[in-house]
């Protein structure tokens, strides 16, 4: 007996799976769908706390800069120059290679849009997850893209590691994980080999509101992750022991098992630096540099066979403010910057227009914004993901007046 | 291996007979009345009529106040009325709990002053004692409504010990957490503005205002803005910078709060500025104007609905409107009695909204890890509170609730929305199969064949299963669902091979959309 908030469709795509049912011929292609690979996989990396833009692109051409940050500015020693004007701190230079070969763009000075004023983690993190300046806006970008792109079928359409960030809220299918490792059922015993239908019989009956459906999409996660054995790959070891180098691993492997992942979300934490900073060479912002560099480099390396057909984007919340505080970090800003990365990008450049560190160019001290983060990712979905028809969906109230030519 | 208070070996059910005696189950008194309740002993199954499968008023009171029903907390409230458990619980001090707080005491650092924990300068054994108190806090205390809001609060003041030197602070703040969970709330917030492990984790211990210095904003945001007033209570950017002018200077020392005048400052508000109408009262450099400023937020309006608001969240619904009249009212009872947390909870627990919310909170993760101990009657070894903690700690991690871990100052989420996810999903099904089957750590141990008696048919085993591990039955369906991992009809005799899957069935009740919820 299926109730209505059971979904049938989900259990007959995994009891297609599982079981031939040759008299269903419609199912034959679901399952075919479910097991093929996506046009393009979107991977939204979302640094949270604020990540401290001005020590990642460095404006070392500018006095200001140095002024404003008489302890903290990243000296000579601990940067490379990108070009004349800004330069990549050294703990990033896993991804320099990538700039170099034009698979990485950076975007300076990007950040909510002019509407908004907030210096909140997570008023700021829940806007720029929502892709809208309406604060009412429950779902997100990615999960509206999702729910409105043409369903393939497939069970891992789109993944949050760790959990379902509100970036993907509004497709209900997503799923959140965490170890693709441990992500069995362990029973033991005897009969425990039953325990999955038996699970799935203890559901289907009830109607609670959330913990039905997700049980069913567990379910039929899980017979996807066993038949394709997910979670046995080996981390290469240029990842790092990292929590988001983790995490991109697993992504990695969901991407080379076709299984038809179009969306991701992976977060990573600890970027609220209100004090030390510390040195360029080794202090705590260093490090957190490092292991995102080192893990998206490995990720980059890892996908090598589908560097066309993935876009990484890397966000924060805000960037940090300009002049440094009593305890050798910022506190909370306003412009930051972002990057995209994929092979057939137009990498190698910093876009954005720069509105200076000058005291009097600053807005409340603060970097101002002047790209808004939905005009590259309007960009992404429209020339990239090549879904114009699906901008107004995923950006509701945002329309660009025009790209930066990320995705040419 | 000493079990405390386990007084019988656990029964291997390999050596048990086909035929099935009730003396075979019991080798003496229920693990359960020994080690979750000791006062009270345990109802006989037989005794206990076999109700139905809704929430009574007896067991909703339980599912809300405390950590997870047991067959002897059931008897005891249905006996004593839900409004006398109530008043019972809110008044923590009036409740025996010295068997809890002597096998707490094995938990060594948690009594240790931070000075004393920086000398030894080990983190790790602080976190995993941490989990192993705070676990068998929420498993046994007859205090069960203190560790709920123990629980509450700690997430409302969130400290994530993993942040420098925080862990090192954390057993003095999670004891006055706990002194205050029950008492005023601005006695609290003050405790946690000088608590030095909030001054560590947002950074207010570094925050000097002299010599033209900028002070750290940090704490001062999150106070107004989770702590306090909320992030729509009405405060400016300008209020925030005012706020961390004043709470310049807010230090640490030597392990303990230490205000440090030569580094306060009261910056734009020597110029005639005000925060939403406060303003400092004596010259920059002293304590009081911070201290007053604190009590100022305490008292404002916002703070009172915001703070009620996340209240009835907690304990009512998760999608209750901030607006909604019951948070508007039980606001107006906060705001009455000084911010007083016990008229707060009363009202809440007083209100229609409350009593008709049967079963509309699932368990978060750590609360349905704490119910399936209290449900099984699981003894805890704490002969080695290290190990103990740090296999409970994987358990939480897996879940993502590692306790005192949550990285971000909000604190791990109380809607069900936020945090059931296909990964929570697996791992919350797969704790009731680990503690079922004793898998969990070997320092805990549940005794399966005292949950079943003498049962004549699969029928009974599920509903004496069903019974004594949720103190009601199954849905229908549910039990459909035991029949079929049995392989057998309801009528079927039980047979040694059904016994042998009580632990498959216990897991399955665990995982049954039935006991995830409360």
């Amino acid at each position: 007996m299926f109730n209505s908030k059971f979904s049938r469709r989900q259990f007959l795509k995994t009891a297609a799976a599982a079981i031939a049912l040759p008299t269903l011929s419609s199912l034959s292609s679901v399952s075919f769908a479910s097991n093929g690979q996506a046009d393009h996989t979107v991977i939204n990396v979302f640094l949270r706390g604020g990540m401290d833009s001005l020590s990642a692109v460095i404006p070392y051409a500018e006095k200001a800069y140095f002024e404003a940050r008489p302890t903290i500015a990243i000296p000579e020693a601990g940067r490379t120059a990108l070009n004349e004007q800004f330069a990549l701190h050294s703990a990033m230079s896993p991804l320099k290679s990538l700039y170099d070969n034009g698979d990485l763009a950076f975007v300076v000075a990007a950040g909510l849009g002019a509407a908004s004023t907030t210096r909140s983690h997570f008023s700021a993190q829940r806007r720029m997850e929502s892709g809208s300046d309406d604060n009412m806006q429950m779902d997100g970008w990615l999960g509206r893209y999702l729910a409105s792109n043409t369903d393939s079928g497939a069970v891992f359409r789109g993944v949050g590691m760790g959990k379902v960030q509100k970036s993907l809220r509004g497709f209900t299918p997503a799923l959140g994980l965490s170890s693709l490792a441990s992500f069995k059922i362990k029973a033991r015993g005897v009969n425990a080999s039953s325990v999955p239908d038996s699970l799935r019989k203890l559901y289907e009956g009830m109607d609670h509101p959330i913990l039905v459906d997700e049980a069913s999409r567990t379910l039929s996660a899980l017979e996807v992750a066993a038949s394709n054995a997910l979670g046995s790959s080996a981390k290469p070891a240029d990842y790092g022991t990292s929590k988001v180098g983790g995490a991109l691993h697993q992504v990695a492997e969901l991407l080379n098992a076709n299984i038809g992942l179009e969306a991701a979300n992976v977060d990573m934490g600890g970027w609220d630096f209100h004090r030390e900073m510390g040195s360029w060479n080794g202090g705590d912002l260093s490090i957190k540099f490092s292991e995102l560099s080192g893990a998206l480099a490995a990720f980059y390396n890892e996908i090598s066979a589908r560097q066309g057909n993935v876009t990484i984007v890397v966000m924060s919340e805000f960037g940090r403010r300009v002049k440094e505080n009593t305890s050798g970090g910022a506190d909370h800003g306003k412009g930051g910057a972002m990057m995209v990365i994929g092979n057939g990008i137009a990498g190698g450049q910093v876009y954005g227009t720069w509105p200076g560190l000058a005291p009097e160019n600053l807005d409340k001290g603060d970097l101002k914004i002047t790209t808004d983060y939905r005009q590259v990712l309007s960009e992404l979905v429209d020339r990239r993901l090549g879904r114009p028809d699906l901008l107004d969906v995923t950006f509701p109230d945002y329309t660009p007046d025009q790209y930066l030519g990320i995705c040419s | 291996m000493n079990f405390a208070n386990i007084p019988s070996p656990v029964v291997n059910t390999e050596q048990l007979p086909e035929s099935l005696s009730r003396r075979a189950f019991f080798g003496g008194k229920s693990v359960a009345a020994a080690a979750v309740t000791a006062a009270i002993s345990v109802p006989s199954l037989t005794q206990a009529a076999v109700p139905g499968s809704e929430i009574d008023d007896t067991l909703h009171i339980i599912n809300r106040l405390t950590m997870g029903v047991t067959p002897a907390l059931y008897v005891d409230v249905n006996a004593m009325g839900v409004d006398a458990f109530i008043e019972q619980q809110l008044d923590p001090s009036s409740i025996d709990d010295t068997e809890t707080e002597a096998m707490v005491s094995q938990f060594a650092r948690l009594d240790m002053s931070a000075a004393e924990l920086q000398t030894i300068k080990k983190r790790a054994p602080i976190r995993q004692e941490l989990h192993g108190a705070t676990v068998i806090r929420a498993v046994h205390s007859n205090r069960q409504l203190q560790e709920v809001m123990v629980d509450f609060w700690s997430n409302h003041f969130n400290v994530d010990t993993h942040k420098k030197g925080t862990a090192f602070y954390k057993p003095a703040d999670d004891k006055g957490i706990r002194e205050l969970a029950l008492g005023n709330f601005s006695d609290l917030l003050m405790f946690t503005a000088k608590s030095p492990a909030m001054l560590e984790y947002l950074d207010n211990r570094q925050s000097r205002a002299n010599r033209n210095r900028i002070p750290n904003e940090n704490y001062a945001r999150e106070l107004m803005e989770l702590h306090t007033l909320g992030v729509d209570g009405g405060y400016s950017e300008d209020d925030v910078l005012a706020v961390s002018y004043v709470l310049s200077g807010w230090s640490i020392k030597e392990g303990e709060f230490r205000f440090n005048a030569n580094a306060n400052r009261l910056g734009p508000l020597n110029d005639g500025g005000d925060v939403m109408g406060w303003v400092p009262f004596v010259r920059e450099r002293s304590v009081e104007n911070g201290e007053s400023l604190i009590n100022f937020l305490a008292y404002q309006p916002a703070t009172a609905n915001f703070v009620c608001w996340k209240l009835c969240r907690y304990f009512v619904r998760d999608d209750i409107e901030q607006y909604h009249p019951l948070v508007a009212q039980v606001a107006e009872v906060f705001s009455q009695n000084d911010t007083e947390i016990v008229p707060t909870l009363s009202a809440i627990f007083a209100s229609d909204e409350f009593r008709q919310s049967k079963g509309e909170k699932v368990k978060r993760s750590n609360e349905l890890m704490y119910s399936i101990l209290r449900a099984t009657g699981a003894a805890i070894n704490v002969e080695q509170p290290q190990r103990l903690g740090n296999h409970l700690r994987k358990h939480l991690l897996k879940m993502d609730q590692g306790l005192f871990e949550c990285e971000p100052p909000t604190g791990y989420p109380v809607e069900a929305s936020a945090y059931i996810n296909t990964n929570a999903m697996v791992n919350r099904w797969n704790i009731g199969f680990a503690i079922a089957a004793n898998r969990l750590s070997k320092y805990v141990r549940v005794n399966q064949m005292s949950w079943i008696d003498s049962p004549a048919n699969v029928k009974e085993l599920v509903e004496q299963l069903s019974q004594r591990l949720m103190s009601r039955q199954l849905e229908a369906s549910e039990k459909q669902a035991l029949y079929s991992q049995l392989g057998k009809a309801p009528e079927d005799v039980v047979k040694r091979r059904d016994i042998r899957q009580i632990k498959t069935l216990a897991g399955l009740i665990f995982a049954s959309s039935s006991f995830q919820i409360r």
